[in-house]
């Protein structure tokens, strides 16, 4: 990973056409302006992680899974 | 009305008991119509989330105030708007579990919980920004 340290106000280009500014800096959050053209898709990491875990938990689970959660046989 | 299910076949669900999921779940947003299946009829949990209109999606979900105390969950206007919810709004809160071969090692999703409206069984899936959630919170005990 690229660690850039910046101030507010100060920012960075990624490939020419998008910018990243910092636009504001509290005690625990920064607040973080990008512009980009309209199909760069951007989504909090949070949101990345949950579609992730639920793509995992909706995967089959095996019988023996099944039966345990159960607590019985089916 | 029967439906197919991914695990259990054919199972018969109360048609009045849909859940509307009006921006469907996070990755699977297509899907908008789920029923919560008990299948050992005793009112316990986990329950499976399963799609109303296909066999898939289908998720295994454990309801937040059985598997842990003191949850609480910030529920933006937006998504408050969505569920329909006022001050006397039955509310629940249901974790996406994840279950592998080796159950012990089972997760469930504390950070991303499934906020369902019961009076009106409306439900939209949320990310919490309280960092101290779990995305992966062991099921069974914090021994490992």
């Amino acid at each position: 990973m690229l660690v850039v340290t910046r101030k507010l106000d100060e920012g960075l280009t990624l490939s020419d056409n998008i910018e990243i500014t910092v636009l504001e800096i509290t005690k625990d959050r920064v607040k973080i302006g990008i512009s980009a053209p309209k199909d760069v898709k951007i989504i909090r990491n949070e949101l990345k992680e949950t579609k992730a875990l639920n793509e995992e938990a909706s995967k089959a689970i095996s019988k023996e899974a099944l039966e345990s959660l159960l607590g019985r046989k089916i | 009305m029967k439906i197919n299910t991914r695990d259990f076949g054919e199972v018969e669900i109360n048609e009045n008991a849909i859940i509307n999921f009006p921006n469907g779940i996070i990755g699977f947003e297509d899907t908008k119509r789920y029923a919560l299946i008990d299948p050992t009829n005793e009112g316990k949990y986990p329950m499976w989330l399963q799609s109303v209109d296909d066999v898939y999606p289908c998720f295994i979900v454990f309801d937040i105030n059985q598997i842990s105390s003191g949850y609480t969950a910030e529920i933006n206007r937006e998504e408050q708007k969505l569920l329909e919810v006022d001050k006397s709004s039955s509310i629940s809160f249901l974790a996406l579990a994840t279950i592998p071969d080796e159950i012990q090692s089972a997760t469930v999703n504390m950070r991303s919980p499934i906020v369902v409206n019961r009076d009106k069984n409306i439900a939209v899936q949320v990310v919490l920004n309280n960092q101290e959630l779990s995305f992966r919170q062991p099921l069974f005990g914090g021994e490992g």
